[in-house]
Order: structure tokens, then C-alpha cells, then sequence
């Protein structure tokens, strides 16, 4: 079958078998090349993509219910000024991502930013823990996640331990 | 054939026109005799591979340890591949495999630590230094554990694969792993080719818990015969489910421990017996067993040692290393022991270790006794673990009332890394590095070992600019390729990085002393010659003091890690922000591999694995202490797994009143460990 969808402000028409996920369509045909398939179940968030506005992971989103929908992955996410804000945020928290989760990291913290007038703090945490990998410290993700929710630099200075 | 574009950093990425893909028909059963291997038929562009077409060596040979690199009529464990499927589409080819049948004579070996007969013994060490038998008829008190750790999975950023092409003359394999040097030897061995006819380029590797030094050569010898059979590229990536379920994890271990104590409560000596479930196979069984043996006492040099430790075979995945081979679960043995022993002996458990911990030295002789003493006062300071430790004590006197509030526990450990990188094989070669500078003043080092991350690169990249008034953008560090680095052994212990680091800035001074005396370029080579030692490597081992304070849960009773706190000590620095942030990073996984991280080796699946979340991860400080007695940079990889789950452990103990069962817990807290 043939799937008609949005990635990244393109008009994509993608071609997928029934129970392809959306995941093995976006690597498949080199429109995330950026995404990572790992547990494949959903659980360590690293194929997260933007799905109409919404953090998804893409390997449980069959690849037909993508059908009309506005996919946004990290290479369209790299041109937006979120991610300007992303990279600024990562970086004063001293955050090292490897190449497998810092796309999802990234999307995710972008969410973050883009939508911080609407999520409290802890719906951030939650966003950002959807993404599982042991690549890093985590403290200076969950700071930079603070730091785009909006938190006071005092406030997440007296809560971390140093 | 073409090669592939680009040099990837993950094997997802490899993309050379053409590329086929491979997966692996594993056996369905724990051990027996292979009857029929049913596979569909296969279209023209696909094949299926089994030990009968392998041109060279059938076995991966490590040892004295000889592991099929296809089982041929008989399977040792469950998940064992027998073969392999190759094709151009990666469905159909998954498809292939999951539709191919492998009947076996299933036979009931017996499981995991349970009492074994001979048969069953891969490997043994024993030690008696001959005070213990004494030291029994003297004891005021004993304390007796019974301890038992079970498997964890090293959970790295990316399932192990491999990708294989033909370049010319040459294959040439990208590998995620710790031992390029081992890859190419046995592809070469399978192939039946010379070692210069197969290049190794590592893909990225980030944070791997020693879980990548032996199993690539594995998986990269299923895609170089895939790779020749099909005659063309092939990437062969493990699920990240078939990545839990059948590649190594931490061995699973069981102590029967006894500690002796004096009448003032000291340690007078220790009789341990430990044993690790090595699965089926075992390439790593000598250096597993020497690890615990040495590390059988922890830090409590004084007591007099008779020691026993088994490497069991099983019908499990082959097991091995985790974090720095097998002293973190010795060193586990030996804290709980300690924390027992303090309050046998009524004294707090800084007090207890204080006086304790390395007692075989004069304090005025040992620097690592005042460093460690410094890193205990340093750790319960922070933790405020003398007030909150007296609190939770009255509070668990109260367990038995009604309305009680649940259980608080505070628990304190120590541990070391030895800065003296392990020998796992006799070809295993020394670290050393090459450091050349050119005619523009470029630098260019070549090291057989190097960091698993970009961070530590750049330091290494400042460190030599530093050093020789250059500007960090010129100094290259050349990747770890088999034609590119020095050849050495595993290129990625955390002792073997700050060897390098020291052999790095040696080699700098070596060029700054000649460089305005001879005519560019210049190259200065380095490297580690290990000299024979009669001590045991303490005094300039890297050190860590942890307390890990946890609460209850009200209803389930299981527990919930409130804060960590760790303070180290691993020679210089070049980047305390570095530094602190690997060791975050390490507790983390430390704490979540107390709790959730059970490997399920009957099934599972990286959905019930249960590695802990960001949001469920405890706040943990980190303090470096100066330390006047090491002047080069140390080892930190191993530190945290050292210390934090003794800590956990007895923590638990205090907030349960009583000693808490296998680590890690499982989901309801209370779950029978099951190999």
C-alpha cells in the first residue's frame, strides 16, 4: 500500500507493507535516517518522532495510522528555533547524548519548550523519561528538561545534589 | 562491490549498495541433540549458512574455552545459533527464521547454582594463607552470610551486530566492540584466511559495562560468513530482545561467607565460598575467578583469608564480565559482611571500616588508608548518615506498632578498581600509544586503548595541546580501526584509559624534549610494561566510599532509593566535570540494577526488563577528594558498581530488619531470584 503523509513540511508518499510500523517506513525510506529502532516494543523511546504535534513512539504506530498525519523527526526538528533552545539547554546542563537517543532526547525537549506555557514540570519529567539510555547522566537531562519547562535556575540549583 | 558511504557511527546506519541482511536460527531448547533443521525454501538470493559452511575454524577459540560459532548436532543452551539466514530483504529474511524449525532431544540439565558435581566445574581457585583455621578457634563472634547476585545485562546504547563487506582484497567489518584485535583474529580463523586479510573498524560503542569483549568476535564471524556466501555486504544486528535473552550478562553469583571477629569486634579472618554460573560457555572463567579471589577480602587486608571460588557451567547464555570482570561481587560479599560485623561488634559502620580497612599497613605508610578514610568521613557527611542512621534504627524499633510508618534504611560501602588492566588472554597485548608530530605542527596519536565517549577524546586532545603549545583543533586522535591503532587488547577498560592517558602525556613530554632539537615530524612511542608485583595494587587503586538511603513503600514494601551519595578518589582529574558526570551516570545504573534489571533467562523481552526511568532515578552527589598520593589519572568505570549495591544491600537491611535477598529484587520486591 501506499501512504500519504507529511515529514518534515514534504509531501511524502511512502510505500509500507500492512504491518509495517511507522518507524521501519521512516528509516526504510531514508526520511528519519536519524531514528533508532531498538527494543522495537515502545519502551525505550529512542524511535520518538513528532506525530501531528504529539510525541509518539513511532514502532508502535502501525504505519497505515500515519495515513494524512504531520510527522516531524529530528532532521525537520534541527531547523526549528526549538532547537536552538534544545542544544543551549543540553549543553549549559552538561548533557553528552550518544547518536541512538539524542534525536529522541531532542524531540522530546523541543515538545518540551514549544509547549511550556501548557505542561507543569512534572508532565516534563515524564515526557523526557520516556526515552530510556544509559549513555549519559541523566540529572543533566532531567535539568535541561527543567530548565525548557520554565523552573527558576535557583529552584534547580537547590533541588540537585552537588 | 561497492563499499559503504561513509564511516558509521551505529550499524543501522551501514548502507554500501546492495546490502543484505542476516539474522540468526537459534535452538529452541536448553540442551541436547539437534534431530531436524527445517527451514522453508529459500527464493535464489537468499541462503541458509550452517557449520558445514564455514571454510576455516568452526569454533571461537578464547582459552581453553572452544565456542561453536554454529552448533553442529548438539545445543549447550537455549538461543544457541545453529545457523543463519541471509537475503536482501530484512522481512522476508526475519520471516525465513522465525518460520524454520529446530527439533532437539531435549535433555533437563540441571539448573543455575544448585549443587553441582564435577562435571559441571569449568574452573576452580583456592586460597588458605593459613590463619583462618586459627583464627576459628579464637573468634568471639562469627558473622555468616549466605549472598547471592543474579544476572543483570549490561543494557549498552546498541544491541550487538555487525556489518561485513568485501573491500578488494580484503573484508573489511564494522563491529561494535571493546577488542578490534580479537574480531579480526577469529573472522580470520572462521574464513581461514591471514589476520592482515581482514580490517575491523568499531562502530560507536558509549557505555558498555564490559558487556562487548568477547561476543562481537562472535556475531562479526555470523556476518563475514554471510557476507562470503552471499558475496556481498551484509549487517546482522541482534534485537534488542534477542540482545537480553542470549548474549552475556553478569554471572550469576552465590557466596556462603564468613567473617571472624575478636573480642573487640575486629576482623580476624574471612572464609568465603563463591561461586559463578558461567553458562555454557566460559572464555572469561580464569579471569572471573581471579578477580574474586583477589578482591575476596574487599578492603579488610588485616583478616586472614581461606578462599574458594567456582566457575559452574550451565545451561544458561555464556555469562561473564560486568563493570571490571568479578571484584565488584566479591567486593559486594565483603561489604555486606562488614556492615554485619559493626553491628555485631556494637560500633557504627564508618567506625567499624575505619578501623578495619587495610589494617596490614601502618597508616603512616599507606596513603590509600588515609584516602579512604578521607572518602568515608567525606561520603557520611554528606549523607548526614550518623544522625540519620541513629533515627531509622528507633523508627525500626517501632516496626511491630500499629500504624507504624514503613521502614528507612541508611547503608554505607566501600570499594575499589585496581589500576592494573586485567590479562584476559595469553596474546592479550599491552596498552601503548604513538604520538607524532608533523611538519605543521599537527599531532596525531594512535593508542591502542581509548575512551568510549567523544568527551574523554577531547580531553585527551586538550591534554596534548597543552602540553605542547598547540591548538586542540590540531591534534588528531586516529580511530581505533585494526589498520589504523597500535595493536593491543581489549581497547576499553577503564584502568587501561588512564594508562593511556599517562603514556599520552609521557609521549608529549618525550616530542617537547626533542621537538626543538630534530627536524619534524617526530613520533614518540609508549607503552605499558607491566612489571611483576608483590603487592596487591591498593595503594594506587582508584577508591569510593558510597551510602545509599532508601524508604519502603506503604503498601507494596518495596523500596524507593531517596538520594545517593559517593565520594572518590581516582588521581588527577583532567576534567572533574567529566568525571562526575560518568559516575552519575554509573550510580544510576548502579541503584537500577539493584532494583527492577532482572534478566529473565527463561524469556523477556526489553519491555519487563525493568531499567529504571529518568524520573524514578534518586538525586546522587559526587565529591572527588585531592589526593596527594596519585599523581596520573585512574580508573572510574568500575567505582560506583563497586560500592552503591553493598550500599543499597545494607540499607535494605536496615530498613526490612533483616538481611534482604537476591539482588536485584524484582518487580514486587520480593521475588525469588530465578537463574
Amino acid at each position: 500500500m501506499t501512504i500519504d503523509l507529511i515529514v518534515n513540511g514534504e509531501d511524502m508518499k511512502i510505500r509500507a507493507e500492512p504491518a509495517e510500523r511507522l518507524a521501519e517506513v521512516l528509516r526504510r525510506s531514508r526520511a528519519a535516517p536519524s531514528l533508532t529502532i531498538d527494543c522495537g516494543g515502545g519502551f525505550c523511546g529512542k524511535c520518538l518522532v513528532l506525530l501531528d504535534g504529539k510525541p509518539v513512539a513511532s514502532c508502535l504506530v502501525p504505519a497505515f495510522r500515519a495515513r494524512g498525519s504531520e510527522v516531524v523527526s529530528y532532521e525537520g526538528f534541527m531547523s526549528t528555533q526549538e532547537a536552538a533552545q534544545v542544544e543551549a539547554a543540553l549543553t549549559a546542563a552538561g548533557a553528552r547524548l550518544c547518536p541512538f537517543c539524542k534525536p529522541a532526547y531532542s524531540l522530546a525537549l523541543g515538545f518540551i519548550a514549544e509547549n511550556r506555557a501548557r505542561i507543569g514540570e512534572d508532565e516534563a519529567l515524564a515526557i523526557v523519561s520516556s526515552v530510556r539510555c544509559t549513555c549519559s547522566d541523566p540529572s543533566a537531562v532531567v535539568e535541561a528538561a527543567r530548565a525548557l519547562a520554565g523552573e527558576p535556575g535557583d529552584q534547580r540549583a537547590s533541588r540537585a545534589h552537588r | 562491490m561497492s563499499p559503504p558511504r561513509g564511516r558509521p557511527e551505529r550499524l543501522d546506519d551501514f548502507d554500501a549498495p546492495g546490502t543484505a541482511y542476516a539474522a540468526v536460527v537459534r535452538s529452541p531448547a536448553r540442551r541436547g541433540d539437534v534431530r531436524a533443521v527445517i527451514s522453508p525454501h529459500l527464493p535464489r538470493d537468499y541462503r541458509f549458512i550452517t557449520a558445514d559452511d564455514i571454510p576455516g575454524s568452526r569454533v571461537l577459540k578464547f582459552g581453553a574455552e572452544d565456542i561453536p560459532i554454529l552448533a553442529a548436532g548438539r545445543v549447550a543452551y537455549r538461543g544457541e545459533p545453529i545457523g543463519l539466514i541471509a537475503g536482501p530483504d530484512r522481512r522476508r529474511v526475519e520471516e525465513a527464521v522465525a518460520l524454520t524449525r529446530v527439533e532437539v532431544d531435549e535433555e533437563d540439565p540441571p539448573d543455575g547454582l544448585g549443587p553441582f558435581d564435577s562435571s559441571r566445574l569449568i574452573d576452580s581457585l583456592s586460597f588458605d594463607d593459613g590463619g583462618t583455621e586459627a583464627a576459628e578457634g579464637q573468634a568471639a563472634a562469627t558473622v555468616k552470610l549466605e549472598l547471592a547476585l543474579g544476572a543483570v545485562d549490561h543494557y549498552y546504547p546498541e544491541p550487538q551486530g555487525a556489518a561485513a563487506y568485501y573491500d578488494y582484497d580484503k573484508l573489511v567489518v564494522l563491529s561494535s566492540t571493546q577488542w578490534p584485535f580479537h574480531v579480526r583474529e577469529s573472522v580470520a580463523a572462521a574464513l581461514g584466511v591471514r589476520d592482515d586479510e581482514v580490517v575491523v573498524r568499531p562502530s560507536y560503542l558509549g557505555p558498555h559495562l564490559d558487556g562487548k569483549l568477547w561476543y562481537p568476535s562472535f556475531v562479526a564471524c555470523h556476518a563475514a560468513l554471510c557476507a562470503r556466501a552471499l558475496g556481498r555486504p551484509v549487517l546482522l544486528r541482534l534485537s534488542r530482545d534477542e540482545d537480553l535473552l542470549y548474549t552475556p550478562k553478569r554471572a550469576p553469583f552465590e557466596a556462603s561467607y564468613r567473617l571472624h571477629l575478636d573480642a573487640e569486634g575486629r576482623a580476624l579472618a574471612v572464609d568465603a565460598r563463591m561461586a559463578f554460573d558461567l553458562g555454557a560457555y566460559a572464555p572469561l572463567a580464569p579471569a572471573i575467578l581471579k578477580s574474586a579471589l583477589d578482591a575476596a577480602r574487599g578492603a579488610y587486608t588485616g583478616a586472614a583469608l581461606r578462599c574458594k571460588v567456582w566457575a559452574v557451567r550451565s545451561a544458561n547464555p555464556p555469562m561473564g564480565a560486568y563493570a571490571g570482570l568479578a571484584g565488584s561481587s566479591a567486593l559486594f560479599a565483603a561489604e555486606r559482611a562488614a556492615d554485619s560485623a559493626a553491628r555485631a561488634a556494637g560500633v557504627g559502620a564508618p567506625l567499624w571500616r575505619l578501623d578495619n580497612a587495610l589494617a596490614d599497613r601502618p597508616r603512616r605508610r599507606s596513603k590509600a588508608k588515609a584516602r579512604l578514610a578521607r572518602l568515608i568521613e567525606a561520603a557520611c557527611a554528606d549523607a548526614d548518615y550518623a544522625r540519620k542512621r541513629a533515627a531509622y534504627e528507633l523508627l525500626s524499633k517501632r516496626r511491630a506498632e500499629p500504624g507504624a510508618p514503613p521502614g528507612f534504611g541508611i547503608g554505607l560501602a566501600v570499594g575499589y578498581q585496581l589500576n592494573r588492566p586485567p590479562r584476559l588472554s595469553a596474546a592479550h597485548g599491552n596498552p601503548s600509544v604513538e604520538l607524532t608530530m608533523g611538519k605543521d605542527s599537527s599531532i596525531l596519536i594512535r593508542s591502542s586503548v581509548a575512551p568510549m565517549d567523544e568527551g574523554a577524546l577531547e580531553l585527551w586532545r586538550a591534554q596534548a595541546a597543552l602540553t605542547l603549545d598547540a591548538d586542540p583543533a590540531d591534534v588528531t586522535i586516529a580511530p581505533m580501526g585494526t589498520d589504523e591503532a597500535p595493536e593491543g587488547g581489549p581497547s576499553t577498560f577503564s584502568s587501561g584509559i588512564g594508562i593511556a592517558t599517562r603514556l599520552i602525556l609521557d609521549a608529549c613530554e618525550g616530542i617537547r624534549e626533542r621537538r626543538f632539537r630534530e627536524a619534524l615530524p617526530i613520533t614518540v612511542k609508549k607503552s605499558y610494561r607491566p612489571r611483576p608485583k608483590s603487592d596487591d595494587g591498593l595503594e594506587d587503586a582508584s577508591w569510593a566510599a558510597a551510602v545509599v538511603e532508601l524508604s519502603l513503600d506503604e503498601l507494596e514494601g518495596s523500596p524507593r532509593v531517596r538520594g545517593v551519595w559517593m565520594a572518590a578518589s581516582a588521581g588527577k582529574l583532567l576534567s572533574e566535570a567529566h568525571a562526575r558526570a560518568g559516575l552519575r551516570r554509573d550510580a544510576a545504573r548502579a541503584v537500577s540494577t539493584c532494583l527492577r534489571e532482572r534478566v529473565g533467562l527463561a524469556g523477556g523481552t526489553a519491555a519487563s526488563y525493568g531499567l529504571l526511568r529518568l524520573d524514578e532515578l534518586p538525586p546522587t552527589a559526587i565529591r572527588f577528594i585531592e589526593d596527594d598520593g596519585l599523581r596520573s589519572p585512574g580508573g572510574l568505570g568500575e567505582l560506583a558498581f563497586c560500592c552503591i549495591p553493598a550500599a543499597f544491600a545494607n540499607a535494605l537491611a536496615q530498613a526490612e530488619g533483616k538481611p534482604p535477598g537476591a539482588l536485584p529484587l524484582g518487580r514486587r520486591g520480593w521475588d525469588e531470584h530465578d537463574h
